[in-house]
């Protein structure tokens, strides 16, 4: 006969307030197999765990219910407290009557009643509990980072200095990101890449760190601490090893497209690095646009190239590679299609004289499509860039006159429930001012107006930076704009100064949007593929977005940068380095303990239709061939593996012949509890 | 036709292609076939098809039958188009390979709903309601075809459901729950349905199981209808759809509705169609990205 112990919490008034618990408590001690229960004001206290382990000794019990908080909060505290009592941890359960059951309930006699069936069933349920011992893994001290921009770079630094082994995964052919393209960074205005471009070489050249750049991530298996990666390496044509990065091929190329890293504003050759500081300074060859590969024509990259490097036959390779963490550092991008509100919407990186008379007929407005003027803060950021492709003279695209009067529009897409994303972006007002500055420095005579619709500027020196803008010049307007007009070769600014009261319009040579910063495009599909979290915008999610903001949903995955929410520089840095923090706490034993909790599988009952093989999202769960005692093959089964089995139980759910059982939540244990609820209804 | 099918299948025998040629023959009265397995070449002639056909012969493929375990190599078929949604489901569903079947498929123009409703001929009045709106009537997944396979376009959903499940889904929730009481109030768990079902290949159902016994063994309504909702679930994204359940109940019970339902269910949330691919799983354990996430509350 079970000696089972029930220890009802009060949790102060938690509980208490809608669950008489002293009455619980006696309704318990009439079960059969209880043997002892208690009341208790605070069962996670030291007094309440003091006499939690008390009672397992004096009255030797063989299995506890603990009716208290979610499992989510003590179930841990009370099963190494039975541990130290010398019962095993997995013959104690919890019985949530507080999150599910006195907080949702008014009436205490409801609550009373649903606490006692709660905890009834697990009474009958922990009668089928079986002992279980953890297992101990082993633990890959090599950390994966996905993304090069500024908060990958930090934080593969930051690990490196600290002796692990890293290796970035970036999707473009050089790491920097969204940083490396801009000019000057707030609050200081120092220069972006002059303060970047040191990082990026100190990663290429750190012993530890491994730059796969033009690769991306296919697929992550495995778990905290043994996370298996694909990666593949897409085809540079050119073989990184011989590479000097000369640049006689990007040079000679005679063909060229839109540049991606100038968003447009200039072509590119089809051999290309990004931009001069790339890291590595090995070039790609786009294949979607190299004559050579389409059909066989041209060649004279190769021809060109001084130490043979160039393989027009180079296929994608795919690489697999063990990491104990993860580290997600995707960034951000502009909010796409934005200038479509303004009517000055245009295709990106098209010019009007693409535009097919189709879809001009499309385009919103009348005299949409031909406003070249109206650009976003990237592409101003490139124009007042010392490299970019008019050499940090502001020019404006449509014709390259020096613009006379500028018009800022902030809020461009966000803090907009309608028509665009409802948070704010947070950068922009600071951004914002430091474009009029940037305009202000090189255009003297030049007037910059800001439409703005609230200034934001928490942050250390962002207050002072506003002010100082606005001594430099710019007119800030508070106001919204209703929309651009093609005035001449100018643009007419439609607005609104709310404080006057007046409507306010503008003639202006260029238009700058501050647009919303959103996540990548292929955001949704990364996290899947590293099976976290994210909410609706595409942004993943936290743990918890006060006490654990670095931590995905999913162990051993932690989250830095733009990729969790809208960021400036100093905050993704600092989250980078929070990160790295995390993963060398994990990488500080050399090996992890796991819950028993996993799957096994009686391989008599299978039938091997493998369609737990299809769900495991962990890859857990592999094809065993079963032998007779003279060795010969008798049949196929599915065999669980205890070291990459996560105990989520799908495979258990998806077996149609019952083979698989999840130890600690076996079909008994389950069916026990259940009935002891609802078994005589229907 | 039947004569070219007989002919590929005495070559076949003669060859030592196939050890085994499973199909219809002449039954025990004019109005019934009955399902035969030739090994000798000089039986083929045995061999027949017409609409009086309706047993689904891959059930004998299904590995929880004896007749696996005969040790033959590899076995000819004789398969219509719904049919061989079956086999093709069962090589989905790794209970068979395909190099382990010769599928001998036949042109059908659909077959009676009952041996009992032959007349001679097949007519609206006698046509199963499955091969109403059929689109494998050339059949899919062959081997051997007699004369010319013509391409059919099969992106269409599957054939019409049972009128009787638009009868049955316009009914208010508690009627339609009250007929399922009357009707299962019949059933006396002769488990007929798992038995001649294709896709039932557990070597223990769960019906069986004992150690929880989640299924009550007793024919009362607690018993039949956990049992009857739970062979709908676990046929879910896998049913293709040849209603011998319903044929096969000696209550006349339509336990295929429910089949037929929750194939309508599938194919409207997934576009998927069991028995068409020999790779796809069904989407009841596949996740893709752009799958429907609206009934998610």
């Amino acid at each position: 006969m079970a000696k089972i112990g029930v220890f009802v919490c009060q949790c102060g008034n938690n509980i208490a307030r809608t669950v008489d618990t002293a009455e619980v408590a006696k309704y318990c001690s009439e079960q059969d197999g209880v043997v002892h229960v208690e009341d208790c004001k605070f069962m996670c206290s030291a007094p309440g765990q003091e006499m939690f382990k008390k009672a397992i000794k004096e009255k030797g019990l063989d299995a506890c219910i603990v009716s208290a908080c979610s499992p989510k909060m003590h179930e841990a505290t009370f099963r190494n407290a039975a541990e130290a009592a010398g019962l095993n941890p997995f013959k104690v359960e919890i019985a949530n009557i507080r999150e599910q059951c006195s907080w949702v309930h008014d009436d205490k006699e409801i609550g009373t009643a649903k606490s006692k069936d709660l905890t009834k069933m697990m009474i009958e349920r922990i009668k089928f509990n079986k002992p279980l011992e953890r297992y101990v893994m082993p633990l890959t001290k090599r950390a994966l980072i996905v993304g090069g921009g500024i908060a990958g770079i930090q934080a593969s630094l930051d690990l490196a200095q600290a002796g692990v082994e890293v290796h970035i995964v970036e999707r473009e052919p050089s790491l920097g990101g969204n940083m490396a393209r801009l000019s000057e960074t707030f609050p200081t205005l120092d220069c972006s890449q002059c303060i970047m471009t040191p990082r990026m070489v100190e990663v290429q050249n750190h012993p530890l760190i491994t730059v796969h750049a033009y690769a991306e991530l296919e697929q992550l298996s495995g778990f905290i601490g043994n996370f298996r990666a694909r990666i593949r390496q897409k085809a540079k044509f050119v073989i990184d090893d011989l590479c000097t990065g000369c640049g006689e091929c990007w040079e000679k190329c005679p063909f060229s497209t839109e540049s991606e890293f100038e968003m447009g504003l200039v072509k590119r050759p089809i051999i290309y690095i990004p931009f001069p500081q790339a890291v590595p300074t090995v070039p790609v060859i786009d294949k979607t646009e190299c004559p050579k590969i389409l059909k066989d024509k041209c060649g004279l990259c190769a021809d060109v190239c001084g130490p043979d490097c160039i393989d027009f036959t180079q296929q994608d390779e795919i690489k697999e590679i063990d990491f104990g963490a993860v580290i997600v550092a995707t960034g951000f991008q502009l909010m796409p299609n934005v200038y479509r509100e303004y009517g000055g919407w245009r295709p990106p990186h098209m010019t009007p004289k693409k535009l097919t008379a189709k879809m001009r007929k499309a385009l919103p407005r009348s005299d949409a499509g031909r406003l070249v003027d109206v650009i976003n803060g990237l592409e101003f950021e490139r124009l007042a860039s010392a490299s970019g492709p008019t050499g940090g003279q502001i020019r404006r695209p449509s014709d390259g006159k020096i613009p006379e009067v500028v018009v800022f529009i902030a809020c461009v897409g966000s803090r907009d429930c309608n028509k665009g994303v409802e948070y704010c972006s947070k950068i922009c007002c600071m951004y914002t001012a430091k474009h009029t500055m940037l305009y202000q420095h090189a255009v003297h005579h030049g007037k910059s107006y800001v439409f703005y619709m609230d200034i934001r500027a928490g942050g250390k020196g962002y207050e002072e930076f506003i002010n100082r803008a606005q001594n430099e010049g710019a007119q800030y307007i508070r106001g919204r704009v209703s929309r651009l007009t093609k005035k001449g070769d100018r643009i007419l600014v439609k607005g609104a100064d709310t404080l006057t009261g007046q409507a306010v319009d503008v003639e202006a040579d260029m238009v700058v949007l501050a647009t919303a910063m959103v996540p990548q495009g292929d955001s949704e599909q990364v996290a899947q593929t590293l099976g976290i979290g994210y909410d609706k915008h595409g942004f993943f999610s936290e743990q918890h977005p006060k006490l654990m903001p670095v931590e995905s949903s999913t162990g051993g995955i932690y989250l830095a940068g733009a990729c969790q929410g809208v960021k400036d520089i100093p905050e993704t840095v600092s989250q980078a380095s929070a990160t790295a923090a995390k993963v060398l706490g994990l990488f500080s034993k050399d090996e992890m303990m796991r819950d028993p909790e996993i799957a096994i599988v009686d391989q008599e009952k299978c039938m091997n239709c493998w369609d737990c093989i299809t769900v495991c999202p962990y890859l857990a769960i592999d094809r065993a061939e079963l032998k007779d005692r003279n060795g010969n093959f008798r049949k196929w089964a599915a065999f669980v593996n205890p070291g990459l089995c996560q105990g989520c139980g799908i495979c258990n759910t998806a077996c149609r012949s019952k083979s698989i059982e999840l130890m600690g939540y076996t079909n008994e244990q389950v069916y026990a509890q259940i009935t002891a609820f609802g078994g005589d209804i229907i | 036709m039947i004569e070219q099918i007989r002919n590929q299948a005495r070559q076949l025998l003669e060859n030592g292609d196939v050890d085994v040629v499973i199909g219809y023959a002449e039954g025990s009265d004019p109005s019934r076939t009955t399902p035969i397995f030739i090994r000798k070449a000089e039986d083929v002639e045995k061999l027949i098809y017409d609409p009086r056909c309706i047993n689904s012969l891959p059930l004998y493929l299904n590995k929880r039958h004896e007749y696996t375990r005969k040790g033959w190599k590899k076995t000819a078929i004789i398969g219509k188009g719904c049919d061989i949604r079956a086999i093709v489901q069962l090589i989905a569903e790794n209970q068979l390979k395909r190099d382990e079947i010769y599928i001998l498929g036949v042109p059908c123009e659909g077959v009676v709903s009952h041996p009992e409703k032959w007349d001679g001929s097949l007519h609206d009045g006698n046509r199963a309601s499955k091969c109403i709106g059929c689109d494998v009537m050339i059949p899919h997944e062959t081997d051997f075809f007699p004369g010319e396979k013509p391409d059919v376009d099969r992106s269409s959903p599957y054939e019409a459901t049972s009128k009787n499940v638009a009868t049955l889904m316009e009914l208010e929730l508690d009627k339609r729950f009250a007929f399922w009481r009357t009707d299962f109030d019949r059933c006396f768990k002769c488990y007929a349905c798992r038995e001649v079902c294709p896709h039932c290949s557990c070597n223990t159902c769960i019906t069986d199981e004992t150690m929880p016994s989640w299924i009550d063994p007793a024919a009362h309504k607690k018993g039949v209808f956990s049992w009857h909702l739970t062979r709908a679930m676990h046929l879910v994204g896998r049913c293709t759809g040849c209603g011998e359940c319903t044929r096969a109940c000696p209550m006349g019970i339509q336990v295929d509705l429910f089949n037929q339902r929750m194939k309508e269910v599938v194919q409207e949330s997934y576009s998927y169609k069991p028995g068409y691919s020999l790779e796809d799983k069904h989407p009841l354990i596949t996740y893709k990205v752009d799958d429907r996430e609206d009934f998610i509350k």
